[in-house]
């Protein structure tokens, strides 16, 4: 008799600890709508789609996914910021669009608090890149042609990074001629045109660069790029700013905390597992997931701010 | 009142109105200006749309009054267009409160049924967690639709009918058919905006 009351009590409690968690974990009480900073197609599109496929596979969640393009992912936060904080509003965009965009324009309309930042999901390979044609190899050869009277045009996708060409120009005392693009397609694009003599590309350069019609002239980030090992960074040149992005899903300010950590913990199932379609998408284009919730987000916006303000100051 | 009086009447009242915009309305709503330099770079800013077409108002009412006084002066106005009759107001009341009544309709339907259900003992939750369940995400479209198309049929018509209604049946259950059931991604209107 004592046996069968041991048993029982230990089974009944394997029942409990078993339940405890599944009844505690968030679940949405209707449908997500996602909104994607960037036009359909692009690299923050294309992975927030993904993702939003797989979790609906996996977590039998609804995702609607909607482009609300323009200004850098300016018009997204707007809308985001006034969404009900009850998680059934999210957003992909940049880290930038939350960070540098409200430092370096305070008419933006929304600021670094507005929001709740649940996961980041993915880095990029940012590359000052050039057409092998040209003949330069590095950063350096194209300072040279600046210096003997080339003009040189530089094409940027975000005004973080037209401030990362004026920053080259201070640097080397040259002129560069900045040319906005829409985003790292629009770069590519204009590069391969030969509209612009070299431009920043975040990852989809990487084709290119192996088949040898393009060279990574310099690292935007704070590491060598695993592509381009021979290419400096900028900080090695002695520019100390590094120029990559980081991609996030957001909320608007005040998620539930069980909320943001369920989809952070259910995006990262998904971003680290190799054999999804979105891991495998981000692998191909910006390299391996990067992965960051919670206060280890929290305290990558903080960061990204103490940067920005220096970048901001050291472009005035 | 001669055509060419309401003609004038028009044209003032939108310069009037035109100018209201330019130099009240849009610089007090607006915050960014009709270009912003923002960090070396100038950009187009929120109030450049605003802007041009509130100018391009002010051209054409200022010409409208300006040529109506100009025929009024000249005493050649004619007295067979334009005019403004009880009728013409009716007309137009009648589509304005079409309008109005079928987008109130379409936003609210949804809403206060949930509500309604909920205040019976339903345990529904809200509306915005239903947006994308039938038959709560049509509620609002399909009567919303079928006032708008029935309602400016008949405004048209001159009076309701049956073949206004089918016209208005076949409308709506298109428009399902070819953007709601096909895609799973596409939120009927204004489930988009709950």
């Amino acid at each position: 008799m004592r046996h069968f009351a041991t048993t029982f009590a230990a089974v009944l409690f394997g029942l409990i600890a078993y339940a405890v968690p599944a009844l505690a974990e968030w679940q949405p009480s209707g449908p997500i709508k996602m909104m994607i900073a960037f036009r359909a197609g692009g690299g923050a599109d294309t992975q927030a789609r993904l993702i939003a496929e797989e979790l609906e596979a996996r977590k039998g969640w609804k995702i609607i996914p909607e482009n609300v393009t323009g200004k850098g992912g300016a018009n997204m936060a707007n809308a985001l910021k006034k969404e009900p904080a009850d998680s059934l509003s999210i957003g992909m965009a940049v880290i930038e669009t939350f960070v540098y965009n409200t430092l370096a324009n305070p008419k933006i309309g929304y600021s670094t608090k507005d929001f709740t930042y649940i996961t980041t999901t993915a880095p990029t390979q940012m590359g000052l890149v050039a057409r092998a044609e040209k003949g330069w190899k590095s950063l350096d050869d194209l300072v040279a042609a600046a210096k003997s009277g080339e003009k040189i045009s530089v094409s940027a996708m975000s005004p973080r990074l037209a401030d990362g060409v004026y920053m080259i120009s201070q640097h080397y005392g040259i002129d560069l001629n900045t040319v906005m693009v829409r985003g790292g397609k629009g770069s590519m694009n204009a590069i391969m045109a030969g509209d612009v003599d070299a431009g920043w590309v975040a990852g989809i350069q990487a084709k290119g660069v192996q088949s040898g019609d393009l060279m990574n002239l310099a690292s935007g980030e704070s590491e060598r790029l695993a592509m381009s090992p021979d290419a400096a960074t900028l900080s090695e040149l002695g520019m100390p700013f590094a120029f990559g992005a980081t991609f996030a899903i957001v909320g608007p300010a005040g998620m539930p905390a069980d909320a943001r950590n369920t989809i952070a913990t259910a995006v990262a199932e998904i971003l680290n597992d190799p054999e999804t379609k979105a891991a495998k998408m981000i692998g191909k284009a910006f390299g391996p997931p990067l992965v960051l919730a919670g206060s280890d987000f929290d305290n990558m916006v903080a960061r990204a701010i103490e940067q920005d303000q220096a970048l901001l100051k050291a472009t005035e | 009142m001669r055509s060419v009086h309401w003609n004038l009447a028009l044209g003032l009242i939108f310069t009037a109105f035109a100018l209201l915009t330019l130099l009240v309305w849009i610089p007090n709503d607006i915050e960014t200006g009709i270009v912003e330099k923002v960090r070396r770079r100038v950009e187009v800013g929120d109030a450049m749309f605003p802007v041009v077409v509130a100018t391009a108002l002010l051209v054409v009412s200022a010409l409208l009054a300006v040529t109506s006084a100009w025929d009024m002066r000249r005493g050649e106005a004619e007295d067979n267009d334009g005019r403004l009759t009880l009728a013409n107001g009716r007309h137009l009341i009648w589509l304005i409160a079409v309008v109005a009544i079928s987008l109130a309709l379409m936003v609210w339907t949804g809403p206060v049924v949930v509500a309604a259900f909920n205040a019976v003992g339903a345990d529904l939750g809200s509306y915005r967690e239903l947006r994308d369940t039938a038959p709560y995400k049509y509620l609002g479209f399909v009567l919303g639709g079928l006032f708008l198309v029935v309602g400016l049929i008949s405004a048209i018509e001159g009076r309701p009918g049956l073949k206004a209604a089918i016209t208005a049946a076949g409308t709506v259950a298109a428009l399902i058919l070819l953007y709601d059931l096909p895609f799973d991604d596409l939120l009927l209107p204004p489930n988009g905006d709950q």
